[in-house]
């Protein structure tokens, strides 16, 4: 059972994840309004992914420049060669 | 004596010492990263206010937004931008002093962005339209006033920046990070545009 346990945990979570879609927690979230809930979902995934985007953008751009410089540093071909 | 001549080190870890990225810029890279969510918290905010509105809008007895000079304004601000990256073109390249007119078109275009804003918002304060006089009134002049601050600040950044390349002084290091700053002040706008003004 020992063995199971990070998994039951894991089940549990993930079921208790899917119980504030009917909690309404937030009337005004949930105004009942299809624009306003559009607005809501809209600026939540902006809000969530734009984050994620320029970090992943920065460790692109800085993994690039590591390569580049990589690169350089065992470039071994001789130019006389 | 034969002169001593440094070694260069080699090697991963030799270049990570180095350092990949100079500081200015990641330093400014990371300070954009902050105002890229401040803003995109404003327009969130905007976004789910103006979509809860049950009244027209722009609110009763407040002036519909100058959307057409506000997009002359707009084009300025992004020749401006283009005018700023020639210049960072120029100073990498043999003649760096050539960047000066770039730059000096960039600042002036800048310039007449901030002006120009200014001189809207007299136009919609005499309309009526306050910081307190309506939920639009409230959001544009936060949204665009901060804007308008970072504005600001980047033509200091710039004439400060045109200064020192007048004096032989500015560094590809400083030239970078005025020049990530203005990218982001450049490039945020078009969106509070069509968020804000659309």
């Amino acid at each position: 059972m020992k063995r199971f346990a990070g998994w039951w945990a894991a089940a549990i979570a993930a079921g208790l994840a899917l119980i504030p879609a009917s909690a309404w927690a937030c009337p005004f979230c949930f105004s009942g309004s299809p624009r306003v809930r559009m607005a809501f979902f809209g600026t939540t995934v902006l809000l969530s992914l734009l984050p994620l985007g320029m970090i992943g953008a920065g460790v692109a751009w800085i993994g690039r420049l590591g390569r580049g410089m990589w690169a350089d540093e065992f470039d071994d071909s001789d130019p006389l060669l | 004596m034969s002169p001593v001549h440094p070694i260069r080190e080699a090697g991963p870890a030799a270049a990570l010492r180095r350092g990949l990225v100079e500081n200015a810029s990641f330093g400014m890279a990371l300070f954009v990263f902050t105002e890229v969510m401040l803003f995109a918290g404003f327009i969130s905010a905007f976004v789910i206010v103006h979509s809860g509105s049950r009244t027209a809008w722009p609110p009763p007895g407040q002036p519909r937004l100058p959307t057409a000079q506000t997009a002359l304004n707009t084009a300025a601000l992004l020749a401006s931008g283009v005018c700023l990256h020639r210049a960072g073109r120029k100073f990498r390249g043999p003649h760096p002093r050539a960047a000066a007119s770039w730059m000096g078109s960039a600042l002036a275009l800048a310039a007449f962005f901030v002006i120009f804003q200014g001189i809207e918002w007299l136009a919609l304060l005499r309309q009526g339209m306050t910081l307190t006089s309506s939920q639009l009134g409230s959001f544009f002049y936060v949204i665009v006033g901060a804007h308008a601050i970072h504005a600001v600040a980047a033509i200091v950044a710039l004439a400060v920046s045109w200064a020192a390349l007048q004096a032989g002084r500015l560094t590809r290091s400083q030239l970078s990070a005025v020049q990530l700053f203005w990218y982001f002040v450049v490039l945020v706008w078009p969106f509070l545009y069509w968020k804000v003004y659309l």
